[in-house]
């Protein structure tokens, strides 16, 4: 018995976010400095302004770097160990933290490599879209 | 090494031995100025010879570097202020949250070139009696997970002579912290 993924917390700050992917769309915030970010904050990172947007990814993206998780931190990943947790880049140049799917255990992923969106639509974990990484075909 | 490499995978690619427990505790240090010691007349007291810090970002994702922390401009305002180089520094404290994390901050200090870290710890170097004694009373990773002012505690032993593992002659500390994913970094040097 698979125990499910805890819900994320829905804020009035990132609920576009979420509804986005749902909408099957992975978004990030841009500033009007040029700075562009995930994930969402009220303020910009670089220049702490508030005139920012929404703006859609490519879905392209590059894997910066990656560990495997071997232990079970939450009821949920006991069934799911191994599996990777990676900072990729998107194309954009927002950093964020996802899941390789194709190689759980991280054997074969090299830094540097390409990737490409995966926007997989979680039923058993409460009907949440999350958007992954698989890598990009050759 | 072999017990070492034959404990499982925590997060790969670090094991059971690379992590510090989690540890609840509490410490305290009286901090005054070097008048205010004289006045009340404390026994061995330690001047702080160079403070700094560094924040690179708000979170891990964030971080301009991946195998770079805020040691480096901490550590540069730190060396500065104290006038001192990395060569000068008898013993160091060094936050051990991870083995890797010694590596980079060493690195970031200036200890040795980049990518040098293996070769200047192995061989005992890291030891009393070696080139630069760390984590004399065990560190994180060793004594207690409590994370930081033991560090401190520890170099104030080593300035005044007290310390269970003294460093004969030692004259200068160097204490590390730092908090987030490492994201946040600040170094001590205390002198006699």
């Amino acid at each position: 018995m698979t125990a499910p993924l805890p819900a994320p917390e829905i804020t009035p700050l990132n609920k576009p976010w979420w509804d986005a992917l749902a909408q099957g769309r992975l978004t990030f915030q841009s500033c009007s400095c040029g700075h562009k970010w995930l994930p969402p904050r009220a303020e910009c990172p670089a220049c702490l302004g508030t005139q920012w947007k929404w703006e859609a990814a490519s879905g392209r993206a590059t894997l910066v770097s990656f560990t495997v998780f071997h232990v079970a931190y939450h009821e949920a990943f006991k069934t799911r160990i191994p599996y990777n947790v990676a900072v990729v880049e998107l194309a954009e140049g927002p950093r964020m933290i996802s899941n390789v799917i194709d190689s759980p255990n991280g054997r074969g992923l090299r830094i540097g490599m390409e990737l490409a969106l995966v926007l997989q639509l979680l039923q058993e974990d409460g009907g949440t879209t999350i958007a992954r990484f698989r890598k990009a075909p050759s | 090494m072999e017990q070492y490499l034959a404990a499982p995978w925590v997060v790969e690619p670090l094991r059971r031995d690379d992590c510090c427990l989690v540890s609840d505790g509490g410490g305290a240090l009286v901090v005054m100025s070097a008048e205010q010691a004289r006045r009340l007349q404390v026994r061995a007291p330690v001047p702080i010879l160079g403070i700094g810090q560094c924040q690179t970002s708000w979170d891990v994702q964030y971080r301009p570097t991946l195998t770079s922390t805020g040691a480096k401009a901490s550590g540069e305002a730190a060396f500065a202020m104290a006038r001192l180089e990395p060569a000068d520094i008898d013993v160091a404290q060094i936050y051990d949250c991870f083995t890797i994390t010694v590596l980079m901050t060493l690195q970031d200090y200036g200890f040795f070139p980049a990518g040098q870290g293996a070769a200047f710890v192995r061989d005992g170097q890291i030891q009393v009696g070696g080139r630069l004694p760390l984590n004399t009373s065990g560190g994180l990773l060793s004594e207690t997970g409590m994370p930081g002012l033991q560090l401190v505690m520890e170099g104030v032993r080593q300035m005044r002579g007290t310390a269970n593992l003294q460093v004969k002659g030692a004259r200068h500390c160097l204490v590390s912290n730092q908090g987030g994913t490492m994201h946040t970094h600040s170094t001590l040097i205390l002198g006699q």
